[in-house]
C-alpha cells in the first residue's frame, strides 16, 4: 500500500486493548521489532506486554516487578528486548522474552534511565540517564563502551544509517550532532532550536535519514533538517496534553517513508502531517485526521516499520490499520 | 527526553543576555559537561559560566539549590502567548504509594521526579574523566585490549554521513541497517474480530437476491450450498408482503461452533468472497450474493418488491389487452370454423358421427401428429382420429361427449409443440352432425356397405338371376355332401375288406413264423430273467399260512386288479368289435386274430399260452379257463425242459397234486419254495436307526411280521386285551404324536437338506429340545462341515472330469519316446497336439528371437521373453475351503498340463531364513518360501505370481517341478489328473516330516486319503 494522505486517512482503529480495572496504567513506550511483527509496550504497572502487531492480538504479559519497567527496546533479535529499571536499580536489563530469561545487566548509571535507544546498524544500544550521562553500550559487554556528559533531560536519537546520533536538551534549546566513530571528539554539529520551542522530549530522525523531528506533548512538533539544522517545518493542529504522572515519550512520529507525520491529539484522534510536499518554513496544519479508539485518549503513538498499521497508546493500546481501499 | 525534570533556572529577564548565550554555546568551546576542569559551572545560566569554587559540592547539593522556585518558573513568559500550546491543567490520577515509588514516577503539581535525591550524577566519585571517555580497542602485541580513552570534545568530528552519501552515489550501496525506509506498507491480513475489537462486528450474514429469472431451486438446497462455507444458524427465505409469493431473497446468518464471531464473518465473507461479481448459481438457478452490511438486506427487498408491484401492474395491463385480443380473434376463428365442412373423402367414415376439428396448419405448424392427440384424449370416449389434408378430425360416436370434449379441451388442452418446443394449446371446432342429414347418411352408408363388399361378385339384377344363382349354389353343395358320403361308406369300407388279412393266409402264415421266432427270443430272455428271480421267490413256508391275509404287495394288487378288470374289456372288446375304427382294423394283425372267437385257428396253442404267461404282466388277457390249462403246459415244459429243478422250482414246482395246485393260486411272492433258508419277501428296512411309528407300520407288511412284532413285544391275545382296554383312552393321542413327531423329523431333514446340501450329523442333534439350552460344548472340527458350507466341500468328492490314478508311470512307451525330443519331458500329453504345435511355434519364435539376439550381440533384457508366460492357463484365486486362499482353474485343463509358473523373488538360503523369520514377526502367517534346490529358494510373499495361493492337498491336483528353463532352475505347476473348470488346483507341499507335535501342521485338505498333517 502506497503512503497517501488518502491512503493514511483510511487507517482505522480495529482493537483497542485495556487493562483489567485494577491494572489500567499508562503505558510509557512502545517498541516495533526491526520486520514490524511485534509490538512491545511498557506500561507504569511493572509488566511489558507483547502484542502480535501483524495480527493485532494480545500475546504475552512480561512482568518486571521487581525492577520495574520503562523504555522497553527490542534489540535486532526479535525475541530479546532491553528495558530500564525503574525501582531499586538503575540497571539496563537485557531480557530474552520466550524464555523469559535475563541476559545481561547493564550497570553503570547512577539515576533513571530515562531512554533506550537502539542502533539501527549494530548491537550496541545508546541510553540517556538523569545521571547526567549519555552512555553507549555493546551487548555483548555489561559495561559503557562510552561516556559522554549531558544536560538532563536528554533525548537521543539514531541516524538511520547508524553512524550519526543526535543529543538533545530541550532546556537550552540545543541538540549535538555526534559522529559514532568519533564519539571522543565532540559533536559535528550542534544545533540551535528556536527557543520559542521547548517542552520537546523527543528526537526521531525520519527513515530517509533527511529530517528531525523533535516531538512534544505540547501540541506542537518541529521538523528541522537533520544535515544542517535549519527549522524546516513547525506541526501545529493538535490540542496540547497534560501533564501525566509518568514519563511520555512525545507525540509525533514519522511514518515509515518519512514523507508524514503522525501526531496524536488530546481530543482523541491524529493529525496526519505532510511535511515532505510543503514548502519549508512553514506552520503546516494536519492534512486529515484519524479518530482515536473509542474512549481512549492517545498521547504515545509508533508506527510500524513495515505493515499499514501504528499504535497509539495511554492506558489503552489502540491498532490502527490501513485498509486498501 | 522527557521534559518534566527540568532545572529551574532563572528565565533570563532580558533579551540581549540570552542572545549572548546563544552567541556563547554556538561557540567552539561549546560544551554539554557541566563540570569543567574539576570546577562547578553553572551551565547556561544567562550565558554566563560561573566558576563556582566549592568544587567539593556535590551534585545534588547542586541540584537542590537549582530547585529553589522552580515551580514558579514551569510556565514561562516566552511561551505564555502562544495560546494553543498551552498545556490543560493536570489532574492527579496516579498518587498510590506504590506508584509513588518508582523512579519514573513524575509530581505533576510540582513538576519534577520525586526521587531525584536517590540519583547520583554519574562521576560522583570523579573517578572517570570529566568530558566522559570511549573505550577504544588498542592492538597491544597483537592482541586487541580495550583502552579508556579520554574525550576531547574540543575538537570536532566530522559528519559521516556526507562521506556516506558520496559512497552510495559512487558505488550504488545500500548502507547496512535494520532501519529501512519503506515507501510502500504491507498490508495486514484478515484481523480476527474478538473482544477487543474496535467497532461494529464484521457482517456474519450474507444476502441472496435472484438474478435469473426463475427460481427453481428449494429453500433447502440453497441452505446445502452456503453450508459449506460454515454453520448457518439462521435462514430465512422474504416472501412479497403484497402476494405472499416468495421474493426469492434469503438471508442466511452464519454461527459458529464455538461461539467466536469471527468464525462466523469469515463464513459470510468466504461466502461473499466466492461468489464476487460473478454470482451463485445453485442448481442452475443464479443469485447474487452480498455481505449483509448498510442494510442491504432490506433495500434489497423492497427494491424487489416495487419491481413486482410494477410488473404485475405490467402484466395486468398486458393481460387486459391479451383478453381483448382473444375475444376478438376467437370471434374471427368462430367465423372461419363456422364454415368449416367436412371434406367428403372423410364423410363416409365419419359417418356423420360428431367431429372435433384441428386445422392442420395449426398442426402442421406444430408438428402434432394424431398420435399426441391419442395421448391428450385419452379419457375422452372418442371413436377414432383421422388425420386428413384439411386437419386433424376426432370423430366421436356421442354428440354429448364431443360436446363434452370441445368444452373442457379445446384452448386449454397443452401439446409441447414439436417445432416450438413449448407447450401450444389445441383449439378444437367442433362439428356436429346436422339432425336432418343423420339418418339419410346412416342409410346410404349402410346400403352402400353391402354392395361395396360384393363388389367382386357378379351383381344380379333380376330375382330370377338370384333364384337361379341360388339354386346353383345348392346344388354344389349338396353335390360336395354327395362325395364325402361315398368316400365314408363306399369305398373306405370295400377297400378295407380288399385289405383284410384273412384273404392273405399265405402271407399270414409268413408273419406267424416270424413272430414266433420273435416271441421264442422273448420267452427265451424271460426264463433267464426268472431263474435269476427265482432266488428271490424261494418256497417260503410262512407264506402259505399268510399269504391270504396280507395284501399290501403292490404288484399283487395289480396283478388281481388286471385280473379282475380284464375280464371286463375282453368282454368289451368283443361287444364294439363291429364298430371298430377301420384304421385300426387296417393295422391288425395276428392279435386281433387271437381276440375273436375263432379259437381253433390258433396254430400252436402252447407258444401262444406259454408267451402269455410270460408277458403277463404286459396285463394281456386271460380267457377264463386257461387257468388250468397254463398249468397243465407248464408242467409239461418243465418235463420237456427242466434239468436243474434246484434252480427254476420256484417256477415250475415238483407239486403235480391238487395241493400244488393250491400252492400255485398264491401269489407268487409268497409260494413256498424249496430253499436253504427262508428269506424275507418284503426288503427289511428295520434297521434304521431312529424307527418312527409309520415306518414301523409299515414294516408290518403281514399277519407273520405281525405276530413276530407281537411275540417280541411280548403281547398275547387276552393281554393285548387288557391292555387295550386300559389305553384305549390315550393311545390315540399318542399315536398322533408319534406321528406328528416323525413328521416333524422329516420336515426338519428335509430343511436342512435343502439348506445345507447334506444331513446334519446325528451326533450333532439333541436329544430333546433346542441347541440352546444345550449351553456351551465343544464341537469336534468334522462335524462343522455338516453346517458350515465353506467347510463341507473338500469331504465331497472332488470336482474333477475324471481321475487318473496313474499319471506318470501310466505314460505310455512311445510317449516317452517322443516327448524324450522335448524341452519339457514330462510335460507333455500327446493328446493335446494343439498346445504342442502352439509350443512349438513359440520355440521356434524364440529361436528366431535368440538368432537375432546373437546378431546384434548385445544381452538385452528386452528380448529375453518367458516361454512359459504363453503356455500358462487361466487360473484365479479366491477364497478357499482349505486355507485363506486358493488357485482355480477357470477352465477345464487336462492332465499333464502345464498350469502356471510359480514366480518369486530368487533368494538365496540364508536370505530365505532371515526372511522367513522376519515374515513371521511382522505377521505373514501364510509361507510363500518355495525351495528350488539346496541354495536357492523362490520367495514369493512380496514380489510374486498368483501361483503362490495354491494349497496343499494329500491328494493334488498338480504337481510342482523344476525344470530349467534357459540354464534357470524354475517352479512350474503342472496338472496331474484332468481338472474341472472352477476346481481348485492343489499340490503336494511335500513338507520334511516333523517330529516335534507343536510344529506339526494340520492339513485341512479333507481328501478321503488325508494325512490329516502337512509336515
Amino acid at each position: 500500500m502506497d503512503i497517501s494522505k488518502e491512503n493514511l486517512s483510511k487507517f482505522r482503529a480495529v482493537k483497542s486493548f485495556r487493562l483489567p480495572e485494577n491494572e489500567v496504567l499508562p503505558i510509557t513506550s512502545l517498541s516495533f521489532d526491526d520486520h514490524g511483527q511485534y509490538l512491545l509496550s511498557a506500561s507504569a504497572s511493572d509488566n511489558m506486554h507483547l502484542y502480535d502487531a501483524v495480527g493485532c492480538r494480545f500475546l504475552n504479559t512480561i512482568a518486571s516487578k521487581k525492577y520495574g519497567c520503562h523504555a522497553a527496546r527490542f534489540t535486532h533479535s526479535q525475541s530479546e528486548c532491553i528495558y530500564s529499571s525503574t525501582m531499586k536499580s538503575f540497571d539496563i536489563r537485557h531480557l530474552n522474552l520466550e524464555t523469559n530469561q535475563y541476559l545481561r545487566y547493564f550497570t553503570g548509571h547512577g539515576a533513571l534511565v530515562s531512554d533506550l535507544q537502539m542502533s539501527p546498524l549494530n548491537d550496541t544500544f545508546l541510553s540517556a540517564s538523569y545521571d547526567e550521562s549519555v552512555r553507549l553500550w555493546d551487548m555483548r559487554a555489561s559495561k559503557a563502551q562510552a561516556i559522554v556528559p549531558s544536560l538532563v533531560p536528554s533525548c537521543i536519537a539514531y541516524d538511520p544509517s547508524g553512524l550519526v546520533f543526535a543529543l538533545g536538551n530541550p532546556q537550552n534549546y540545543e541538540i549535538g550532532l555526534y559522529n559514532l566513530k568519533q564519539l571522543k571528539n565532540g559533536p559535528f554539529l550542534v544545533i540551535k532550536v528556536n527557543p520559542k520551542f521547548d517542552k520537546w522530549n523527543k528526537l526521531e530522525f525520519s527513515n530517509d535519514g533527511k529530517y528531525l523531528l523533535l516531538g512534544s506533548s505540547a501540541g506542537r512538533q518541529v521538523i528541522l533538517d537533520a544535515f544542517d539544522g535549519t527549522q524546516l517545518f513547525e506541526l501545529s493542529g493538535t490540542k496540547s496534553f497534560p501533564l501525566r504522572e509518568f514519563m511520555d515519550s512525545g507525540s509525533a512520529c514519522f511514518t515509515p517513508d518519512g514523507r508524514y507525520t503522525m501526531g496524536t491529539d488530546y481530543e482523541g484522534k491524529i493529525a496526519i502531517w505532510n511535511h515532505s510536499e510543503s514548502v519549508s518554513g512553514k506552520t503546516l496544519k494536519p492534512q486529515g485526521y484519524i479518530q482515536a479508539a473509542p474512549e481512549s485518549c492517545p498521547r504515545t503513538i509508533a508506527f510500524n516499520p513495515k505493515y499499514a498499521m501504528f499504535v497509539t497508546a495511554d492506558e489503552m493500546v489502540d491498532f490502527y490499520v490501513g485498509q486498501d481501499n | 527526553m522527557s521534559g518534566y525534570y527540568r532545572r529551574s533556572y532563572p528565565i533570563p529577564p532580558t533579551g540581549p543576555q540570552r542572545s549572548n548565550f546563544w552567541h556563547e554555546s554556538s561557540g567552539s568551546d561549546y560544551n554539554h559537561k557541566p563540570y569543567f576542569n574539576g570546577g562547578y559551572k553553572r551551565y547556561g545560566r544567562y550565558g554566563n559560566f560561573v566558576d563556582n569554587d566549592v568544587s567539593s559540592r556535590n551534585h545534588r547539593n547542586r541540584r537542590e539549590e537549582v530547585n529553589d522556585g522552580s515551580s514558579s518558573s514551569y510556565e514561562s513568559p516566552l511561551l505564555n502567548h502562544e495560546e494553543d500550546t498551552k498545556r490543560p491543567i493536570p489532574r492527579v490520577k496516579w498518587d498510590t504509594e506504590e506508584l509513588k515509588a518508582k523512579y519514573h514516577y513524575f509530581d505533576v503539581r510540582e513538576k519534577k521526579l520525586i526521587h531525584m535525591e536517590e540519583m547520583t550524577n554519574w562521576n560522583k566519585d570523579s573517578k572517570y574523566p570529566p568530558n566522559g571517555y570511549v573505550l577504544v580497542q588498542e592492538n597491544n602485541m597483537g592482541q586487541p585490549r580495550p583502552v579508556f580513552k579520554q574525550r576531547v570534545p574540543q575538537e570536532k568530528a566530522v559528519d559521516p554521513r556526507v562521506e556516506q552519501r558520496q559512497q552510495q552515489q559512487q558505488q550504488q550501496v545500500i548502507p547496512p541497517t535494520y532501519r529501512k525506509l519503506r515507501s510502500k506498507l504491507a498490508l495486514l491480513p484478515h484481523i480476527v474480530y474478538d473482544k477487543f475489537s474496535v467497532g461494529p462486528p464484521p457482517p456474519n450474514e450474507i444476502v441472496l437476491s435472484l438474478l435469473s429469472n426463475v427460481a427453481t431451486v428449494q429453500d433447502i438446497s440453497i441452505k446445502n450450498y452456503f453450508k459449506r462455507y460454515g454453520e448457518i444458524s439462521h435462514f430465512e427465505a422474504f416472501s412479497d408482503p403484497n402476494s405472499a409469493l416468495p421474493l426469492h431473497i434469503y438471508l442466511i446468518r452464519y454461527g459458529s461452533y464455538s461461539g467466536k464471531l469471527d468464525d462466523a464473518a469469515r463464513a459470510a465473507y468466504m461466502a461473499f468472497k466466492d461468489h464476487e461479481g460473478r454470482g451463485c448459481s445453485i442448481l442452475g438457478t443464479k443469485f447474487n450474493c452480498t455481505l449483509n452490511k448498510n442494510n442491504i438486506l432490506e433495500k434489497t427487498i423492497s427494491r424487489t418488491v416495487t419491481d413486482n408491484l410494477n410488473r404485475v401492474r405490467k402484466i395486468t395491463n398486458d393481460m387486459k389487452k391479451m383478453e381483448k385480443r382473444q375475444k376478438e380473434e376467437e370471434k374471427k376463428e368462430s367465423q372461419a370454423y363456422s364454415e368449416r365442412k367436412i371434406p367428403l373423402d372423410l364423410a363416409k367414415q365419419i359417418n356423420g358421427r360428431p367431429v372435433l376439428v384441428v386445422s392442420k396448419s395449426f398442426a402442421l405448424h406444430h408438428g402434432l401428429r394424431v398420435e399426441d392427440f391419442k395421448v391428450k384424449l385419452r379419457r375422452y370416449r372418442w371413436s377414432r382420429i383421422l388425420d386428413h389434408s384439411s386437419g386433424l378430425y376426432v370423430v366421436f360416436n356421442d354428440l354429448e361427449h364431443a360436446r363434452n370434449c370441445q368444452k373442457v379441451e379445446s384452448g386449454k388442452m397443452l401439446i409441447t409443440s414439436r417445432a416450438k418446443r413449448a407447450p401450444v394449446d389445441v383449439r378444437f371446432q367442433l362439428i356436429a352432425p346436422t339432425v336432418d342429414k343423420q339418418p339419410t347418411n346412416d342409410i346410404n352408408g349402410n346400403h352402400a356397405a353391402l354392395p361395396k363388399s360384393s363388389n367382386q361378385l357378379p351383381t344380379y339384377k333380376t330375382k330370377e338371376e338370384l333364384i337361379s344363382a341360388a339354386t346353383s349354389y345348392i346344388l354344389k353343395d349338396l353335390e360336395n355332401a354327395l362325395h364325402v358320403d361315398i368316400r365314408k361308406r363306399i369305398i373306405g369300407p370295400a377297400v378295407f375288406d380288399t385289405l383284410n388279412p384273412a384273404s392273405f393266409p399265405d402271407l399270414i402264415a409268413k408273419k406267424e413264423v416270424k413272430e414266433k421266432e420273435r416271441k421264442e427270443v422273448v420267452a427265451k430272455k424271460a426264463e433267464e430273467l426268472k431263474k435269476k428271480q427265482s432266488t428271490n421267490n424261494d418256497f417260503d413256508i410262512f407264506s402259505l399260512y399268510s399269504g391270504g391275509v396280507t395284501q399290501s404287495n403292490r404288484n399283487r394288487l395289480k396283478r388281481r386288479g388286471s385280473e379282475v378288470i380284464d375280464i371286463l374289456p375282453s368282454g368289451r372288446r368283443k361287444l364294439f368289435k363291429g364298430v371298430k375304427p377301420m384304421a385300426h382294423m387296417l393295422n391288425d394283425d395276428s392279435l386281433s386274430k387271437e381276440q375273436t372267437p375263432v379259437a381253433p385257428s390258433t396254430s400252436s396253442p402252447f407258444d401262444e399260452s406259454e408267451d402269455e404267461e410270460m408277458t403277463s404282466s404286459d396285463a394281456t388277457e386271460y380267457e377264463s379257463g386257461e387257468d388250468d390249462n397254463v398249468e397243465q403246459k407248464k408242467m409239461i415244459k418243465v418235463e420237456t425242459e427242466s434239468t436243474t429243478p434246484e434252480i427254476d422250482h420256484a417256477e415250475k414246482p415238483l407239486f403235480v397234486s391238487k395241493k400244488a395246485e393250491e400252492i400255485m393260486r398264491i401269489p407268487e411272492p409268497y409260494r413256498p419254495s424249496v430253499g436253504g433258508l427262508p428269506k424275507p419277501i418284503q426288503p427289511d428296512d428295520t434297521i434304521r436307526p431312529n424307527l418312527f411309528i409309520d415306518d414301523l407300520q409299515k414294516t408290518v407288511t403281514d399277519m407273520e411280521d405281525l405276530f413276530i412284532l407281537k411275540k417280541v413285544l411280548g403281547l398275547d391275545e387276552p393281554n393285548q386285551n387288557d391292555e387295550k382296554s386300559e389305553h384305549d383312552g390315550t393311545l390315540e393321542y399318542r399315536i398322533w404324536k408319534l406321528r406328528s413327531q416323525a413328521q416333524n423329523f422329516r420336515v426338519d431333514q428335509e430343511n436342512q437338506l435343502r439348506l445345507l446340501g447334506a444331513p446334519l450329523d446325528s451326533l450333532l442333534l439333541t436329544g430333546n429340545g433346542s441347541f440352546k439350552a444345550q449351553g456351551y460344548r465343544k464341537i469336534p472340527e468334522k462335524l462343522k462341515s455338516c453346517y458350515l458350507p465353506h467347510r463341507r466341500k473338500p469331504h465331497q468328492p472332488l470336482n474333477t472330469v475324471s481321475y487318473h490314478s496313474e499319471t506318470k508311470d501310466g505314460t505310455p512307451e512311445v510317449e516317452r519316446e517322443e516327448s524324450e525330443n522335448l524341452e519339457e519331458p514330462e510335460s507333455v500329453p500327446q493328446e493335446i497336439s494343439s498346445s504342442r504345435d502352439n509350443r512349438a511355434s513359440n520355440r521356434r519364435f524364440q529361436q528366431d528371437i535368440e538368432a537375432q539376439r546373437a546378431a546384434i550381440g548385445t544381452e538385452s533384457e528386452l528380448l529375453s521373453l518367458n516361454q512359459l508366460n504363453k503356455r500358462k492357463k487361466p487360473v484365479t484365486f479366491a477364497r478357499s475351503t482349505i486355507h485363506n486362499w486358493g488357485l482355480y482353474a477357470l477352465e477345464p485343463i487336462a492332465a499333464k498340463e502345464m498350469i502356471i509358473e510359480y514366480v518369486g523373488e530368487r533368494i538365496r538360503q540364508p536370505v530365505a531364513e532371515m526372511r522367513e523369520i522376519r515374515y513371521l514377526k511382522s505377521g505373514i502367517g501364510s509361507s510363500y518360501l518355495f525351495r528350488i534346490d539346496e541354495n536357492t529358494v523362490i520367495d514369493a510373499t512380496k514380489k510374486g505370481g498368483i501361483a503362490r495361493f495354491i494349497n496343499h492337498c494329500c491328494e493334488p491336483s498338480c504337481t510342482a517341478k523344476i525344470i530349467k528353463v534357459g540354464g534357470m532352475k524354475r517352479i512350474v505347476i503342472y496338472a496331474l489328473r484332468d481338472i474341472g473348470a472352477n476346481e481348485e488346483l492343489t499340490y503336494d507341499y511335500k513338507f520334511e516330516r516333523e517330529i516335534d507335535a507343536e510344529e506339526r501342521l494340520p492339513c485341512l485338505c479333507g481328501a478321503p486319503s488325508c494325512k490329516g498333517f502337512l509336515n
